[in-house]
């Protein structure tokens, strides 16, 4: 994807000597032997694995932590194969050094390179970026470099070949965003006018991040469905792909936690399980080469990968409440409340029609 | 003449950290330091109102590295405001998932986030994989000795698995790899190419370099067989799933529909084994061969900062299933970690130290002050106010505007705090726990589990390996970096104790997981109930604070260990004082002032996790608000 | 009661055809197997809590079952509603039975003359055919079942996310609602607003069939409603079939 160097000092006009004088230079530079030369040279002109800058916005890193989980493709093959990470801020080397030279503040280091990189690959890198966006207070909640974090997403965003959310802060909004949103955060997708590619989950399942990227380098474009997500990772319910789906057919449910029912491995439906609404891939592809997934560890789903799903609790209770002032009932309690009084109401009427009439019949006679 | 640098964003660390120096570039001395939080993400605010039940997955998306640390804290902290006693197979669960964090996070710290402070890709390709073969075999060889420390409790291990691969033609092709991604230009992780050029990357010799950067690749894949543990008991990782009252995961042997049975045990067995072997006999040769050289060579024993003088533990690990904190602070009884008590002065040595126990009653003690920090008080931004009483109101109008060139000091320049305990900053993390357990048992003030047995051996005997005393080396970035590693000597043992234990838990008959009797919150009561959860995180001491009102969170907020460590200078009756990053920073030589690398280093001995720092006050929420609707970027 | 009916005269008017009285009770009956089997879909026995393992299986209460019989009703109230639209489509009278008259000036007195009525407030209201509160009620009413078509088919299709009902409805719903856990809820709300929407109907009907002896319970089983000699309603034109108005005006 990316321009080989020899490309670039074409396009820049910079002859075959001078570029050989470079390469040279950078052999030195490297602390090479003179004899690497000639592959120094080889690899200017040829190499192109894909740049990606990942952001880091109001976030946990439980994206970055969970990316480096994947055994299949492992983590390191991707980093040192497939793609180049040239911004990153939890596994790069260098930090980002600012210092103020003639009155003005220079960029240095890791955000020196990051400008440089944003110049070289202009239009050809894949932009990916975990965690919200703060709104609140011009964007003065997360601060990086000295400049909001959400001038830095839109600007990296305009240059960017591919987009791509990972988790459900850079997807949704995420934690920070559930009410009351105090930082008015929310996700890139409402900042930039541009297509891209969704992957939730907090943190999305390892391989489904990797194998996101590891599409993007093979296939291109994955198929996507009208939220944006990976058809593949995200077409299915994860009710639908359960292990436990034979026991919810069957109506044998949990009550309570670690009752006899969760020894046996019943449907968790009844203590909340978020499966029946939750689309991922925890059913079929599970957490680390499918060892587990919540719900084989008896936990009821929490529908991490679903958008607002943070403001759809109380996780432990199957549906959720009506929300009046100050309190949140159960949907059913409301119903049965309204079938009653609307009986009440009706039964009352009914009295008084029967007075009514006979009162008519009354006067008739 | 002294000039000023900034380091951001910090890399190699959780969350948004700045850092700005000023540098006396005669002497190569730090004249001031700034360590500010960047973000704030208000997920105290947010958890209010919520049900207790589900305050575990909020407090734990505060931090993605040290993911479950929250949850149990969490868990624990809502509790022991319901009075709660967790049945004994989810006690050693829960620890097993502890010590498996530590070992994991120390682990992933020590390859991935700090190892590129002491070594260079650029400086392996000089190396000669022979040599750097027969230098694996000499580290093995000269400091073995720690390994015997390490034991399997379920006596189940065959032999070592994971064992550092001594051959040239190892090193050769990692070497290879490494060559063909600078050649590149295409550096990736390891850009920019200039980065390498600070002096510093000389001091080991090439072999070094090359050796540890194989391992970094090697352990970048290892890692993740880990946390294994937390996927099989908590359904995945990072943030498995916790449970109010205990675990989820149900044991059965009768059923392979169960969470746990023999089966997956087996699963969290390879786990335990692998982490023994990865940290005796990758993680801990590596640590102390690059300690030795940085230590005795180059008599490099800066930043040991705030550690010199004060340090502060809660202990952890409770052997058996405790009571509560708050009420009869049973949790100390039962611990078999004592790393709780508060330690001044260790820089004179463990006999003059002071030691001073933490307890239930140390709990009235703790408190934070927003004097510096982007937020305000009701009561007056110099007052300090106790965690359950504590309230965070945003102050934006205190944020300078952007773009940020320096910080005033004299004014609020971070979204963390200033914890303190008895009016005092204190510096946690592994080092503190060490510092505290070493002068608790040497002093006679702890009766001495295993736990604390072999904390003073492993101080001990890395004082004799390097041959200086113990309050020279610990004190130190080194130091730091070093006591974290024998603690994830120490979380490896202690997950294959408690893997035994719940092993001989099951056989006895007992396979309760959970205790729902208060599962459904109408059991409750009505009513305010305070409670406190406590821990050790892998960064340090982590307590949660809860007020629960009738079946809702009232107040809820965390002083992580971060803040603690990163929190801004403050002023009080003690006089003026800084956080142990700040101290620790005025406390290190920068010798190029545009690549303080020396800071880096000595802040990444920290293991910061600013996530933790900065989300984690707690806040009235009408106060936000309010304050939301002022805001002029509201969109 | 009956002599009353012989005493004031009334006389027989054939308003509802066969077509649609076999349409309203296909509709009531899955109505009200959707309604009962959507609650125990919501909350499994939420009649009593489980006993033993196959609790379920000899009741006949898997879930597999009750949601075969829930799609399966979902499928004849959805043929039902494109049978009704046909209906309307094909014949003047239906569509009007269904469609409120907002603009017309009789048809707002209608309702607040029906209000006052059924508050006791008047004795009697203006002549009609089908009170306009009912059919302002029954319009909505409809919707309500139209929401519950779609956000049902919906959530249904998306099982099979290749499939014709996630192509045609469940992908573009489910971005709309932004999540299905939102889709149940609402989907959940709405059948309480129908189910008390029925409770309201049954009642009305038998007032009016018994109070105002419109003969409304037995209009829906004979088609056919009485009213008194010299009753000349304003909605006759719209909902009834012509022969049938000049028979009731005397033009025949």
């Amino acid at each position: 994807m990316g321009k080989t160097y020899w490309e670039a000092f074409k396009e820049a006009g910079i002859s075959r000597r001078e570029f050989l004088k470079f390469a040279t230079y950078i052999t030195g530079l490297m602390g090479l032997a003179p004899s690497m030369v000639p592959k120094v040279v080889e690899a200017l002109e040829t190499k192109e694995r894909i740049p990606v800058i990942w952001l880091h916005g109001l976030e946990c890193t439980g994206c970055t932590e969970s990316f480096i989980r994947s055994n299949a493709p492992y983590a390191s093959d991707l980093l040192l194969n497939v793609i180049t990470l040239e911004y990153d801020e939890t596994l790069p080397a260098a930090a980002g050094i600012l210092y103020e030279e003639n009155g003005k503040m220079v960029r240095s280091g890791l955000v020196g390179h990051l400008d440089k990189v944003v110049e070289e690959y202009k239009g050809k890198y894949i932009l990916v970026y975990e965690g919200g966006v703060p709104l609140g207070n011009d964007g003065r909640y997360c601060i990086v470099a000295g400049r909001p974090y959400k001038e830095d997403v839109i600007e990296l965003a305009k240059h960017a070949a591919v987009l791509m959310s990972v988790g459900t802060c850079a997807s949704w909004g995420g934690i920070q965003a559930a009410r009351p949103n105090p930082t008015h955060s929310v996700p890139v997708s409402d900042l930039v006018n541009k297509p891209l590619i969704k992957v939730p989950g907090c943190p999305p399942i390892p391989e489904v991040i990797t194998g996101t990227i590891l599409h993007l380098a093979l296939f291109g474009m994955p198929p996507l469905d009208d939220q944006g997500r990976p058809k593949q990772f995200f077409g299915n319910r994860i009710h639908d792909t359960c292990y436990r789906r034979p026991f919810f057919n069957a109506g044998q449910f949990v009550e309570k936690p670690d009752d006899d029912a969760a020894k046996k491995g019943w449907c968790l439906y009844k203590i909340g399980c978020r499966g029946p609404t939750t689309y991922a891939s925890c059913g079929n592809l599970r957490w680390f080469g499918g060892i587990s997934y919540p719900i084989q560890s008896g936990a009821p789903c929490i529908g991490c990968a679903d958008k607002n799903f943070w403001d759809k609790g109380p996780f432990f209770q199957r549906e959720k409440g009506i929300v009046l002032p100050n309190v949140e009932v159960d949907a059913d309690k409301v119903g049965v409340a309204a079938a009653a009084v609307t009986a009440g109401a009706l039964a009352v009427h009914a009295i008084a029609a029967g007075i009514r009439h006979a009162g008519e019949k009354d006067d008739e006679h | 003449m002294a000039k000023r640098v900034v380091v951001d964003p910090v890399t190699r660390i959780e969350g948004h950290l700045r850092l700005e120096v000023t540098v006396d570039e005669k002497q190569n001395k730090v004249v001031d330091a700034i360590s500010s939080a960047t973000m704030w993400r208000g997920i105290e605010v947010i958890l209010k109102n919520r049900d207790p039940r589900d305050a575990w997955a909020f407090a734990q998306r505060i931090c993605g590295v040290c993911t479950t640390i929250h949850a149990l804290a969490s868990v624990r902290a809502v509790e022991d405001a319901l009075d709660i006693q967790i049945p004994k197979n989810s006690n050693y669960i829960r620890n097993i998932m502890l010590a498996t964090l530590y070992v994991h996070d120390h682990l992933v710290h020590f390859y991935h986030l700090h190892a590129l402070d002491w070594v260079s890709p650029v400086e392996a390709l000089k190396a000669d994989p022979v040599k750097t073969a027969e230098l694996q075999k000499a580290v093995i060889q000269k400091y073995g000795k720690i390994v015997e420390l390490a034991k399997d409790y379920t006596g189940l291990k065959a032999y070592a698995r994971k064992f550092p691969k001594a051959t040239p033609a190892y090193f050769k092709a990692v070497q290879d790899k490494i060559k063909q991604i600078v050649e590149s230009g295409q550096l990736g992780i390891f850009a920019p190419a200039d980065w390498w050029g600070h002096p510093d990357y000389k001091k080991l010799p090439p072999e070094v370099h090359l050796m540890a950067i194989a391992h970094y690749l090697e352990m970048l894949d290892t890692q993740r067989e880990l946390v294994i543990p937390h996927v099989v008991f908590g359904g995945k990782n990072p943030h498995p799933h916790y449970l109010v009252g205990g675990m989820n995961c149900s044991i059965s042997m009768d059923d392979g529909n169960a969470p746990v049975n023999a089966a997956r045990l087996g699963l969290v067995q390879t786990a335990v084994e692998i982490a023994l072997d990865a940290i005796n006999y990758f993680y801990i040769l590596d640590l102390l061969a690059i300690a030795d050289i940085y230590l005795n060579k180059y008599n490099w024993f800066y930043g040991g900062g705030l550690a010199k003088e004060r340090v502060l533990g809660f202990g952890d690990f409770p052997d058996e299933p405790y009571k509560d904190f708050s009420k009869t602070g049973d949790y100390w009884n039962k611990i078999l970690y004592h790393s709780n008590g508060v330690v001044h002065n260790f820089k004179e040595g463990w006999q003059k130290a002071k030691y001073e126990e933490f307890n239930k009653d140390s709990l009235e003690h703790v408190a934070e002050y927003v004097q510096h920090s982007f937020y305000h008080y009701t009561v007056g931004d110099n007052k300090p106010l106790h965690p359950w009483e504590g309230q965070t109101i945003p102050a934006p109008e205190d944020v300078p505007p952007t773009p940020w060139k320096f910080l005033d000091p004299n004014h609020k320049y971070s979204y963390s705090k200033t914890p303190v305990y008895k009016g005092l900053t204190h510096e946690v993390g592994p080092l503190a726990r060490y510092i505290v357990t070493y002068v608790g048992v040497k002093q006679g003030h702890i009766k001495p589990t295993w736990v604390d047995e072999m904390v003073v051996k492993q101080i001990d005997m890395v004082s004799e390996m390097l041959g200086i005393p113990a309050e020279k080396w610990m004190l130190s970035t080194v130091g730091r970096t070093v006591a974290r590693g024998l603690e994830a000597q120490l979380g490896a043992n202690l997950n294959s104790y408690f893997l035994k234990k719940l092993y001989d838990n099951i056989k006895s008959g007992d396979t309760q997981v959970a205790n729902n009797t208060k599962f459904d919150p109408s059991t409750w009561g009505p009513g305010k109930k305070r409670g406190v959860g406590m821990t050790e995180a892998p960064r340090g001491a982590l307590s949660h604070w809860v007020v629960i009102n009738g079946i809702t969170i009232e107040n809820y907020q965390a002083i992580v260990p971060t803040t603690w460590n990163v929190a801004p200078r403050i002023k009080n009756e003690y006089g003026e004082q800084r956080a142990a990053y700040e101290a620790a920073m005025l406390d290190t030589e920068v010798k190029v002032v545009k690549e303080p690398l020396e800071i880096l280093r000595t802040i990444h001995s920290f293991d910061p996790c600013l996530a933790c720092a900065t989300h984690i006050y707690n806040s009235d929420g009408e106060e936000v608000t309010s304050f939301n609707v002022n805001s002029a970027c509201a969109v | 009661m009956i002599p009353n009916v012989v005493k004031k005269s009334f006389y027989r008017f054939y308003l509802f055809q066969p077509g649609l009285r076999i349409w309203h009770w296909v509709q009531f009956l899955a109505i009200f197997v959707l309604f009962f089997t959507g609650l125990y879909i919501g909350n499994p026995f939420f009649i009593g809590s489980i006993l033993d393992p196959t609790d379920a299986y000899g009741k006949a209460l898997c879930m597999d079952l009750i949601r075969l019989i829930h799609f399966a009703a979902g499928y004849v109230l959805l043929f039902g509603f494109i049978y009704r639209l046909f209906l309307m489509v094909t014949k003047k009278s239906h569509f009007w039975l269904l469609i409120p008259k907002f603009w017309k000036g009789w048809f707002w007195k209608g309702i607040f003359d029906v209000l006052l009525f059924y508050t006791f407030i008047k004795k009697s209201h203006i002549p009609l055919v089908r009170n306009p509160l009912a059919r302002t009620a029954y319009f909505f009413v409809m919707l309500l079942i139209l929401f519950e078509i779609w956000t049902g088919f919906a959530m249904y299709g998306l099982s099979n996310p290749d499939g014709f009902w996630a192509k045609f409805l469940g992908n573009w719903t489910l971005a709309l609602f932004g999540s299905e856990y939102e889709l149940h809820f609402w989907h959940h709300v709405v059948a309480w607003i129908i189910a008390l929407f029925v409770m309201v109907h049954v009642y009305m009907v038998f007032f009016n069939d018994f109070i105002a002896k419109e003969g409304e319970l037995s209009s829906m089983t004979s088609g056919v409603k009485f009213f008194p000699e010299g009753h000349l309603p304003y909605d006759c034109d719209d909902v009834a079939s012509k022969e049938e108005c000049k028979r009731l005006k005397g033009e025949t």
